[in-house]
């Protein structure tokens, strides 16, 4: 390192390309080890430019981090900013999915260890839908919720897509209930009154609140469950065709009266 | 040298740079690396006008030089951690910045690079000092080199880019790089005996 | 123009009545809602912000029913509302807290929406921590960050339920200073427990109580009704409210003076006390 400074001269030069290969070079080697030259050369640059590319570079450090399930959403053709909203979680929906895994874990355990694997399977499996949603949205289950309920944002899509976590949780109990019940076809029996449960869920929560839903509906459904074993000395009654039944017309019910609300207020779905 | 102290250190470090107080380009990575966001910008204030015009001498592209700046800040910010702490700040963001430029030439088949033929500017008695009297021979060897011979050279030696590189910032194929390579150190070679 | 024209509003919780017959209007400038806990300022702010609806009466915002549910999404578009109480999902940082509110205010090209939420975070001094966990946010820097996502899109109507709530001194003052700008040209409605607040910044002040309107007009006025009401003294006097020995020495005292009394100024939380302190019937003032 010498004590020798280019001057302006020589660095403008430089800068607008008007110095041969060799000066040219030279004054390069020279800025790389003189921070002195480097802060005398910054006149020559665009500042344009440079604030552009900062902008650039802090648009870049602030873009949200994308969650797992936030990927799969989008590579599934969602939009960037709808599997956000999809998937911006809270706690309590935290909670649930570590919920979910355990009951699937300890089904696939029962299933090994106690003969009695079906009978709670199939009691609690039904509530996972119907915690899901209720935790989806809503007051005192989504933290934002006032903030929320005062954006424009369509609150029928908001609320579908908070409830889109369930789906896999659903998918990976069907799963489970394949492996850990006897028959094929009692893998697939708790989910028509699960997707029930979890419309009324739904249904009931703008009014009581996701608690008092969960906990109500959840009682309910147990009590149901207990009663009918009891007195058939079998929980597959409460799995019976009229039960199903009554699960699709609920089912079916719930949905129609979402289309047809959604089709008076066309512009809010 | 400050990787064992205490993060309250690096606060009061932090403070003074907000103060105006110099700071050496290490210490500033070593903030980046914790998140410190002021600390980049300081970063950039210091590296990026300059990597700026020493870019501009091998793109005519305003848009893909701010590119490549932005690719090498963000590079910088995600891997300060990375930092070995070992050489210059200013060679390290050269490096990423050249090696981002290649990447966003490569990209474009239409680009073509600056044409690096200045004209000679009549040396004076101080740029004599600069390049110094015993390399007076080499850059003249320089000047006269074809221009595809210079790009090779300047590329390879002067940037510090791999054969690879450099061929894919020319647009050649690595065999050329290193024939062409071959004839400009003849060349050279033969100025200066 | 009318930004807010409430008649007759009445909400109930149960058997419990919040906010009984509720009249108001408010056009541009600063509104500040004082009123005891309990008062239905809340209730009051959440119906402002179509967040609860009206049992009776009739809401509208900036130009529209907000009973209807097509023109309540314009009303949404552009407006901004502090809750009192709000959570923060897990995890967000406070960037993308911001950014999640953003996308529900439709803001849907991710560099405009990007570029807007750096700017109400800087409104709100929070640039530095935009990437910060919330969780590792002071309290006053998370209800900056309530407060930045408020401003959004710059909405026309902004409805503030006490947002000065943790803030320290000096970032009450930069608030002042940022909401006063804005109330320049659109409706800001303000509540808070802080007299000092509203007198310091709000040129009308409307006093709820009970779920009624008691007060409307500007502070001076809130505060020339308790005046002859407010005096001081060396000793306590039997006809006093309340009485605090002040910084100077003497007990300034607010009540019924004695005859003879050395009279102050009186400040707006004295006419305030006297207008919500139910145990003082004389002390009735009448409603714009």
């Amino acid at each position: 390192m010498t004590d020798w400074h280019a001057d302006d001269a020589l660095l403008s030069a430089y800068a607008q390309g008007r110095l041969d290969r060799a000066r040219a070079a030279s004054v390069e080697q020279h800025l790389a080890g003189c921070a002195l030259c480097r802060g005398g050369i910054a006149s020559h640059a665009d500042p344009a430019l440079l604030a552009r590319a900062w902008v650039d570079v802090v648009d870049v450090l602030d873009r949200p981090r994308q969650s797992a399930f936030e990927r799969v959403l989008i590579a599934l053709g969602l939009s960037t900013h709808a599997a956000r909203l999809a998937t911006g979680a809270s706690a309590a929906r935290r909670a649930w999915v570590a919920g979910c895994m355990l009951v699937a874990a300890f089904a696939i355990v029962a299933r090994y260890t106690d003969g009695r694997a079906t009978i709670w399977f199939l009691t609690v499996a039904p509530l996972v839908p119907l915690t899901g949603v209720a935790l989806a949205y809503g007051p005192g289950a989504f933290p934002m919720y006032d903030v929320v309920a005062a954006a424009p944002y369509p609150r029928i899509r908001l609320v579908l897509l908070r409830c889109l976590p369930v789906l896999p949780m659903t998918a990976l109990l069907l799963v489970v209930g394949g492996v850990v019940l006897p028959g094929t076809a009692q893998a697939a029996l708790w989910l028509l009154p699960g997707l029930a449960l979890a419309v009324l869920g739904l249904a009931v929560e703008r009014f009581v609140g996701a608690r008092t839903s969960i906990i109500g509906l959840a009682g309910l459904w147990i009590s149901a469950v207990t009663a009918a074993r009891v007195s058939t000395g079998s929980v597959l009654s409460a799995f019976s065709p009229a039960v199903q039944v009554l699960s699709l017309v609920i089912v079916i019910v719930a949905v129609t009266a979402a289309v047809i609300g959604a089709g008076r207020t066309r512009r809010l779905l | 040298m400050f990787m064992n102290r205490s993060s309250r250190f690096l606060d009061r470090l932090f403070r003074t740079v907000r103060q105006g107080v110099i700071v050496d380009d290490a210490a500033l990575i070593r903030l980046t690396a914790r998140g410190d966001q002021n600390a980049l910008a300081e970063l950039y204030e210091r590296h990026a006008p300059w990597l700026q015009v020493r870019l501009r001498r091998r793109c005519g592209d305003d848009d893909v030089i701010a590119e490549a700046l932005q690719e090498t800040f963000v590079a910088a910010w995600r891997g300060a951690g990375r930092w070995r702490g070992d050489g210059d700040v200013a060679a390290w963001l050269w490096g990423i910045a050249v090696r981002r430029l290649v990447d966003l030439i490569a990209k474009r088949p239409a680009h073509r690079p600056l044409a690096n033929v200045p004209d000679p500017v009549v040396a004076s008695a101080e740029d004599e000092l600069l390049l110094g009297v015993e390399y007076a021979e080499l850059s003249t060897a320089l000047n006269r080199l074809s221009p595809e011979l210079h790009a090779v050279v300047q590329a390879t030696v002067l940037d510090g880019l791999t054969t690879r590189e450099a061929g894919r910032l020319l647009h050649i194929p690595q065999g050329t790089v290193k024939t062409r390579m071959a004839r400009a150190r003849t060349l050279l070679r033969e100025a200066l005996s | 123009m009318t930004d807010i024209r409430l008649t007759a509003v009445s909400k109930s919780y149960g058997r419990r009545r919040v906010l009984n017959a509720i009249s108001l209007e408010a056009g541009a400038g600063l509104l500040g809602l004082l009123g005891p806990n309990g008062a239905g300022k809340t209730t009051l702010l959440r119906i402002l912000a179509t967040v609860a609806e009206a049992d009776s009466g009739g809401v509208h915002l900036l130009g529209q029913d907000a009973a209807d549910p097509l023109p309540r999404v314009d009303i949404r578009r552009g407006l901004g509302y502090v809750p009192q109480e709000t959570g923060f999902p897990s995890g967000f940082t406070a960037f993308e807290y911001v950014d999640y509110v953003a996308i529900l205010k439709e803001m849907t090209d991710r560099r405009t929406r990007h570029d807007e939420v750096r700017r109400v975070l800087a409104v709100m001094g929070l640039s530095q921590v935009a990437r910060r966990r919330i969780r590792r946010l002071s309290g006053g820097m998370k209800r900056r960050l309530v407060i930045a996502q408020a401003l959004l899109g710059n909405p026309r109507l902004l409805v503030l339920d006490e947002p000065t709530v943790s803030l320290d001194p000096e970032q009450r003052l930069r608030f002042r200073d940022t909401i006063s700008a804005l109330a320049e040209d659109r409706c800001v409605v303000v509540s808070t427990h802080q007299t000092e607040d509203v007198a310091a910044f709000c040129p009308r002040v409307v006093v709820l109580h009970e779920g009624q309107v008691r007060f409307d007009g500007a502070p001076r006025q809130l505060a020339d009704a308790a005046t002859g009401r407010v005096w001081i003294a060396d000793r306590r006097d039997p006809g006093a409210r309340l009485a605090w020995r002040t910084g100077d020495g003497p007990l300034r005292q607010v009540g019924t003076p004695p005859p003879g009394a050395r009279l102050v100024q009186p400040l707006l939380e004295d006419g305030y006390l006297l207008l919500v302190d139910a145990a003082e019937p004389s002390a009735e003032v009448t409603n714009r």
